[in-house]
């Protein structure tokens, strides 16, 4: 004991106390990093590439734009409204140090992850002292212990722009452990440097407005000494004194809420357009049905841990002990009752920390979005703490039996501790998928550089996929950060503009690709080079889709009938040989008999393939349609062409039909292959008025859109009808397809056309502001039914456009961030 | 903090002792009383020892055992050269390990002057040595808990020198004679301790020397005593207490100066053994200090581990409760210790001690570590097991604590019933253990009766040739190189010499014993001298005449519509359907398509087997076979899962299955030297021939297959006058030839089947090896003059194998690389 080594015995205590305590925080930093020290070769991942584009122009003269920060939107984006300007100040200072250097960003990170674990430890210690100095550092590390190890936390840790969670809630808990200080040591100068803190949590993320209620709460809560409340008419009394105390930080929070309104023009701000829309929409369902609630207290990234992994049985193993110790301190040591208002003060602190996230709050099963339930582990790490771990007052304890006392206490401080090594395990491989998500980019950057620099100079690669995320960790999702990944300083030379993708413009299914948009450039095929990204062996594998013949005419199988078809048993296609590219639709003609004891499940039909390269079925390559099993002949059409998977197959060598088994009767009519040509429309983009960017975007160059079309190959059209979405709304994010047969509820207007073929144009005024838009058009018949499909879309933006000053500046890339 | 609130709770319980806790007494000396409880202790111990080993008397002399005989029966005929060689040099002179061990093989010696070749009086021995061990057991743990206990150390160690005596793990070391390196090792190792411990405690420098002189002698019986050392050092660090008033500096020389005679003891060991052997590492191979930096993680085995704890060979039947109930005692045994943590005052440092050591001990096994299914490897756990014994008898009785009276005695009696459950456990799964052994022994009697027999009833000039030498039984090891048959087989051992009379096929230095050299074998079996054959039926343990093969020398089957039904396809309920239409198939089961021309065939996740009809074959001719598919896997064809499919038969020498790798050589072209396994060969007609299909997601298209001679791939030579004659015309592609020499002592005989299944393996290129080239497909190529004096025949060299080479010629191509398969390799004696 190096600090116990003072003269006098007051001095050999301080210094002993500051000793462990320094001890602790060791430990502290001890697990973060033990957990994370991979996350240092980690990289740029998703919204990264956002605040890397943006801290570049910020370092390339423009340092008001941090400054901006703090009266308009963040970053002054599309799409998203927030208020976090301090993010990007934490942001530029790492760049400062570090530029580009990702290592850097990670450390920043780790630091704040730290810095919370410790002000947790301080502020759990601090609100627990009435047990008792020993108790309440005690029960306050095992907190801290299991905060910095929780498996939830990767998410905000391993990804840098994840610190907005991070750096609000260290600055939100310091503010706490200093509103106490101040309190209970009568310091003004704490109480002052908390409203600080307070502020920079607030202008962090939105999340720390909780604070001020919290402290309210404590007030209410805190045992009577520190609440200086009279005996009588206690309860007034205390709303009166807690208000009293608290007011200064509700003031502050309702001058940033008018700072805030004023900056983005609305008080509740988050997600617009039809990302907005389809979050607000399934709030029940993602809080409490599919099992999110569950999972923050199983936190296992499915994509990592198996259904069956031992993990899961251990972790569920150490919730009995904990369950059967908290039974047991109930049965044995009921002289607790101090420590009961402080578990009902953590389970409202929880609550109240959960309040903010309901628009966005959806942990799925491979952990995505664990990155709001970041602030509120903290007191549920506490909660934990204090359910699992006996905290008597020195009073109290003088009635108990003692050795029983110390028997209980240290068996629960052993399961605590063994929770901390189990969460510590599990974080620690939730984490790594961050780590490879992050050097799988870095593998794609250096592949296309290295492919880049062996073609010839007008040519230009293609990239068909982008690597989405490994388990719950993003990685590339859309044109624009691959831009930014693609340019320098993350580049040494400037490459985006020689790299046309296909990837959603914000957010979107991947999976699905404007086939239209792909068969117009392979009209030039010998520019490009086309390219898929093979996430498994970390290649660029070329594709050869330069052959995208037209399907003559249509191919049919033969058909085929069995009596029934038993469990694992599928239909396996004789061999064939068409190009993947011209087929646009499978059309099936079946029928079928599900036996009545099968009835209550939906059945579906699904359809999978195999090409040379892929010579056997995998659940990679499945599409799937909802079947009528009736025992009547019924007609099917799977409209394959708007698919990723069956588009860039090249040539299918072999189908697959699987059936909800058992099933009885099974006929198969046949299988045909055909092309969509009298189908669906065409749209064109008129080069003149439009010019398509290598993200297929499309970006006005004059004062209107012109258009051209075909849709003379439709039979039976009576009129045509262009379609424009609203602002930053996709028409496939409502259908979740590109294939609608109906005209779409949310379009922005619509125009008819008479004549079967021609040009049309879009005036920019048609446009209400500058975002993204899409126009589609469809053919109707004289009853205004849509025939066949809807065409395939074409992406614009607007950035600025005459008559209408509301937007100044060139036009940039637009922004997605969370 | 929490150590010290417990040792400041230790001081005021022994200083003011409350009435409900126990009171640390002294333990009294009572003479008469301890003398009895010794005499008890050392009457159990000594019971349990005999009782559970005394079917080993009867076991014989197996496998190595007869290297050492061979030494000290010439010592005791007046040649002493063989003996002294192992003071001054390589271990029995054995050619593949390099050890000192000067000893173990004294005390052959020793037991050999009392007991000549009877092997009782070699087994009497180790069960004494066994003892031994088990008696320094308990006292080492009366030392410890002298150190930091109560009375019930007494207990404690008792138990820990039962659990040592009866421990599952010990058969290997205590039922093979030569197994007492490790007994011999033990005993030596343990004394070491004991005795600086006790000098620790009463300072008697005696006892000092006495340890010196033990670890000495433990080092010169085997080189795991090496770790003593740091044993010792950790016993200082966690056991001995040392008061100390003086600089910090000083203390720790005082503390650790007696530690550093043992570092120099063993310094000095290093250097002389490295003088003698040339060696600093030694053991099998020649890898160095380099191979200890990587070679770490063998120690992570889990099966390794999970053999300690659940100590059964699993090729003897155990009744089904032994392993649930091994694992509740361990289990009560952990919750007693987690009891006691938190419950009372236990000291920690003793369990640190005990695993550390543990731990320690097997260090020196980082070459070798690995405990096989049949317990083979369990010898180099031996020492460790000292340290796992006593640890369980600490954490199953409270004999290092200080808690409540009620407590302690509650403890106590769970403890000792659960050490008696494991006691009668552990002596049942020894029992089970040692039944192979005993087995070994008695087949080895009737072997070498057998041999005898055969032998006598042998025409001077005449050979007997003698077939699968038996190499072990479920573990126990038994003969295997022909070297030690040749020793069995000669005075004192049979009453005259017939080991001239014996000619076996396996290779002069062990390999892999799954693979024969078809070729040899076919001379020796046609060869008029070798007047009899003989194969080793394991199930009845006795040589059984061996009848020569017949059946067709070739065989072919090509996919065509209509014999695809032929086929004999296992699980029966595999799907079938037709390739030129819709079928139904399964994700599961196997799913067989039909083609004009192939058969594709998805394994599914159960695999897949195809007999082909009409097989008849002699192993003898028909010893080549190609087969025709070509594999796709969820990334296209690929050529490296050729291991995926196998060529299976039946093989009367098998008793069943057996299976060879079709390695890929040309696209398409899958080939197995199917000769060159033992249950191909050495198996009479085969009947039933297939291909295999491992569960996977791949599917593979399947032409054909054809048996055939190895001539087409294989190619031969005669050696004549200091000269090779080769002919390799039949080999296509062929241009030349490389002739290869082995080193000195070392041979090409594999220890694996790659070098079998692909001519591209590293044999043109072979390390170390001697390469001749020379163009041309017939020819000669003179060997190097220091070959002319050597011969052909083992006995020429008295079966010493340090002297031999290998010579054998591989087919290249014109740009040198090889071609077909690597000749057979012909062995010279020097």
């Amino acid at each position: 004991m190096l600090f116990c080594q003072a003269k006098s015995e007051n001095e050999k205590s301080a210094l002993c106390r500051r000793g462990i305590d320094l001890l602790f925080v060791v430990l502290l930093l001890g697990l973060n990093l033990l957990v994370y020290w991979r996350s240092l070769s980690g990289y740029f991942l998703a919204d990264d590439f956002v605040h890397v584009a943006y801290l570049q122009r910020v370092f390339a003269g423009h340092p008001e734009m941090l400054l901006q920060n703090f009266w308009t939107n963040w970053m002054q984006t599309e799409g998203t409204q927030f208020y976090r300007p301090f993010i990007s100040l934490t942001l530029a200072l790492d760049w400062l140090f570090w530029k580009a250097n990702a290592l850097g960003f990670h450390l920043t990170n780790i630091l704040y992850q730290v810095g919370s674990t410790i002000f947790l430890f301080l502020l759990s210690r601090r609100l627990l002292r009435e047990f008792g100095d020993w108790q309440a550092t005690l029960c306050a590390f095992l907190a801290a212990a299991l905060f910095a190890v929780h498996p939830l936390h990767p998410e905000v840790v391993s990804w840098i722009i994840g610190r907005v969670d991070s750096v609000c809630t260290c600055f939100s808990l310091a503010a706490f452990w200093l509103f106490l200080k101040g309190q209970q040591e009568k310091n003004r100068l704490a109480y002052g440097v908390a409203i600080v803190c307070f502020v920079v949590s607030l202008i962090s993320k939105e999340m720390a407005i909780t604070l001020p209620p919290l402290l309210f709460l404590w007030c209410l809560f805190a045992p009577k000494d520190e609440a200086q409340v009279r005996e009588s008419n206690a309860v007034l009394e205390r709303l009166r004194q807690a208000w009293a105390r608290t007011w200064p930080f509700w003031l502050t929070l309702g001058l940033y809420l008018i700072v805030r309104t004023l900056s983005l023009g609305t008080i509740a701000g988050g997600y617009t357009g039809s990302v907005g829309e389809g979050l607000s929409g399934s709030l029940w369902k993602r809080f409490f049905e599919d099992g999110g609630m569950l999972r923050v207290l199983f936190p296992f990234d499915i994509e990592v841990f198996s259904p069956f992994d031992h993990l899961r049985r251990y972790l569920k193993t150490i919730y009995i002990v904990c369950a059967a110790s908290v039974v047991v301190r109930l049965l044995w040591l009921r002289a607790d009752s101090g420590l009961s208002r402080w578990i009902i003060f953590a389970f409202g602190w929880l609550v109240l920390s959960l309040i903010p996230t309901y628009q966005v709050w959806n942990l799925t099963d491979n952990l995505l979005g664990s990155r709001f339930m970041y602030m509120s582990t903290a007191p549920l790490c506490l909660l934990i703490g204090l359910l699992v771990f006996p905290l008597v007052k020195a009073v109290n304890r003088e009635t108990l039996d003692q050795s029983r006392f110390k028997l209980i206490q240290r068996a629960c401080a052993l399961t605590l501790v063994v929770l901390v090594l189990c969460y510590a395990t599990i974080a620690y491989k939730n984490n790594l998928t961050w780590v490879h998500a992050g050097q799988e980019v870095r593998d794609l950057r250096e592949a296309l550089e290295a492919k880049l620099s062996s073609l010839p100079e007008p040519k230009k690669l293609v990239l068909m996929n982008l690597p989405q995320r490994i388990g719950g960790a993003h990685q590339i999702y859309n044109a624009a950060m691959l831009w930014v990944l693609m340019q320098w300083p993350l580049c040494v030379n400037n490459l985006s503009s020689r790299i046309l993708t296909f990837e959603p413009m914000m957010y979107g299914d991947s999976e699905l690709v404007n086939i239209a948009r792909l068969r117009n450039l392979l009209k030039s095929a010998q520019n490009y080079d086309i390219y898929v990204w093979d996430s498994q062996t970390r290649r660029l594998v070329a594709l050869n889709l330069a052959g995208a013949e037209k399907l003559s005419r249509e191919i049919k199988l033969p058909g085929f009938s069995v009596v029934s078809l038993g469990a694992d048993q599928f239909l396996a296609s004789p061999p064939i040989d068409i190009s993947s590219m011209a087929t646009d639709f499978v059309d099936l003609d079946l029928s079928a008999t599900l036996p009545s004891q099968a009835k209550n499940i939906p059945p579906y039909i699904f359809l999978s393939w195999t090409s040379a390269q892929k010579p056997l079925f995998d659940g990679t390559r499945r599409l799937a349609l909802p079947a009528t099993l009736d025992g009547k002949n019924h007609k099917y059409r799977f409209a394959v062409s708007q698919h990723k998977n069956w588009a860039l197959t090249e040539r299918v060598n072999l189908v697959r039909l699987d059936l909800p088994t058992p099933l009885a009767d099974v006929q198969l009519n046949g299988m045909t292959f055909l092309s969509g040509e009298k189908l669906i429309p065409q749209l064109f983009a008129d080069e003149n008025y439009l010019r398509e960017d290598a993200d297929g975007v499309s970006r006005l160059t004059k004062e209107k859109a012109v258009f051209e079309y075909d849709a003379s190959q439709i039979d039976g059209a009576d009129s045509f009808v262009v379609e424009v979405s609203k602002p930053n709304s996709w028409f496939e994010h409502y259908s979740g397809q590109m294939r609608d047969q109906e005209l779409s509820k949310h379009a922005l207007t619509r125009i008819v056309l008479k004549e079967s073929k021609g040009k049309f144009e879009i005036q920019s005024r048609v446009f209400p502001m500058p975002a993204y838009y899409q126009v589609r058009l469809a053919c109707l018949n004289k009853q205004g039914e849509v025939i066949g499909f809807v065409s395939d879309s074409i992406n614009l933006q607007v950035s600025e456009f005459a008559g209408k000053k509301r937007l100044s500046g060139k036009a940039k890339i637009k922004r997605y961030a969370i | 903090m929490q150590s010290k609130m417990s040792d400041q709770e230790l001081v005021n319980q022994s200083s003011q002792p409350p009435s409900s806790q126990i009171t640390l007494e002294k333990a009294s000396y009572d003479l008469a009383s301890l003398k009895l409880q010794m005499m008890t202790g050392f009457a159990l111990v000594l019971i349990a020892c005999f009782v559970s080993y005394w079917s080993t008397l009867k076991v014989g002399f197996l496998l190595d055992d007869f290297l050492h005989l061979n030494y000290v029966a010439q010592a005791q005929a007046g040649h002493w050269q063989g003996l002294l060689h192992n003071f001054y040099g390589n271990w029995a002179d054995s050619d593949i390990m390099k050890s000192y061990r000067p000893l173990s093989s004294l005390s052959f010696f020793v037991d050999y002057l009392f007991w000549k070749t009877n092997a009782l009086g070699f087994h009497l021995t180790n069960i004494l040595l066994l003892f031994g061990s088990a008696f320094f057991v308990a006292l080492i743990v009366l030392e410890v808990t002298g150190l930091s206990g109560n009375r019930l150390g007494t207990a404690c160690a008792l138990w820990a020198a039962l659990l040592f005596a009866v421990y599952p793990l010990h058969p290997e070391a205590c039922a093979w004679a030569i197994g007492r390196v490790d007994l011999l090792c033990s005993l030596f190792y343990l004394a070491s301790i004991h005795s600086y411990l006790r000098f620790r405690l009463i300072r008697e420098p005696v006892y000092l020397w006495a340890s010196l002189v033990c670890f000495v002698l433990a080092l010169a019986s085997k080189e795991m005593a090496a770790t003593l050392p740091a044993v010792i050092a950790l016993a200082e660090l966690l056991l001995v207490k040392t008061t100390w008033k003086g600089e910090a500096k000083d203390y720790s020389i005082a503390k650790f100066k007696y530690v550093g005679l043992f570092f120099i003891a063993l310094a000095l060991y290093a250097a002389f053994r490295t003088a003698l052997l040339g060696a600093v590492v030694g053991g099998y191979g020649e890898g160095g200090l380099s191979v200890f930096a990587n070679s770490w993680r063998v120690f992570l085995d889990k099966a390794s581990l999970v053999k300690i704890i659940l100590p059964m060979n699993e090729e003897v039947q155990f009744a089904s409760f032994v392993k649930p109930a091994s694992l509740a005692i361990y289990a009560g045994a952990l919750v007693i210790f987690l009891f006691r943590l938190v419950a009372g005052s236990t000291k920690v440092r003793p369990f640190l001690f005990l695993l550390c050591w543990a731990v320690v001990a097997i260090l020196p096994t980082i070459q070798v570590w690995h405990i096989y299914p049949n317990l083979v490897g369990s010898r180099l756990f031996f020492i460790s097991s000292a340290p796992l014994c006593m640890l369980l008898a600490l954490l199953l009785l409270p004999a290092v604590d200080a808690m409540k009276r009620r407590q302690a005695i509650a403890v106590t009696a769970i403890g000792t019933l659960l050490l008696t459950l494991l006691f009668g456990l552990w002596s049942y799964e020894l029992q089970g253990n040692l039944q192979p052994w005993i087995t070994a022994g008695k087949q080895m009697e009737t072997l070498l009766s057998q041999v005898r027999t055969i032998a006598r009833e042998t025409p001077d000039g005449k050979h007997v040739l003698l077939l699968d030498l038996p190499r072990d039984f479920s573990g126990a090891g038994m003969l295997t190189r022909p070297q030690y048959l040749a020793i069995a087989a000669k005075p004192p051992f049979s009453e005259v010499d017939y080991a001239s009379r014996l000619v076996t096929i396996e290779p002069p230095i062990s390999g892999s014993h799954d693979y024969i050299w078809p070729q040899n074998f076919k001379q020796m079996i046609v060869d008029p001298n070798n007047v009899q054959a003989y194969l080793w039926d394991r199930t009845s343990g006795q040589f059984q005449s061996f009848a020569k093969a017949d059946g067709n020398d070739q065989f072919t089957f090509a996919v065509t519509p209509n014999n695809c039904r032929q086929l004999k396809v296992i699980p029966e309920n595999a799907s079938w359907g037709e390739g030129n239409n819709w079928h139904v198939m399964s994700s599961k089961l196997p799913s067989l398509v039909r083609f004009a021309d192939h058969l594709r065939i998805y394994p599914g996740s159960t695999g897949v087997t195809l007999y082909f009809p009409d097989v008849d074959l002699n192993p003898l001719s028909a010893n080549f076979a190609s087969a025709d598919f070509a594999l796709y896997d969820s990334r296209g064809c690929t050529t490296c899962m050729g291991a995926k499919v196998r060529f299976v038969w039946k093989s009367s020498f098998a008793g069943g299955d057996a299976q060879a790798s079709a390695g890929e050589v040309v696209r398409g072209e899958h080939l197995a030297w199917l000769g060159r396994y033992r249950a191909w060969t050495l198996s009479s007609t085969i009947k039933e021939f297939g291909l295999r299909l491992e569960p996977g997601e791949y599917f593979i298209d399947f032409r054909g297959v054809r048996l055939f001679s190895d001539a087409k791939y294989v190619p031969s030579f005669v050696l004549s006058q200091n000269a090779i004659n080769y002919d390799v015309s039949k080999i296509a592609n062929a241009h030349g030839v490389q002739l290869l020499v082995s080193p000195v002592g070392t041979t090409f005989d594999s220890a694996n089947e790659t070098d079998m299944t692909a001519a591209k393996s590293g044999t043109a290129g072979e390390r170390d090896s001697t390469v001749i080239s020379q163009n041309g497909v017939k020819g000669k190529i003179n060997l190097p003059n220091d070959f002319s004096v050597a011969s052909t025949d083992p006995n020429s060299s008295g079966s010493n194998t340090k002297n031999l080479r290998q010579v054998r010629i591989v087919a290249v191509d014109q740009y040198g690389l090889p071609v077909g398969f690597p000749s057979e390799p012909l062995t010279l004696y020097f």
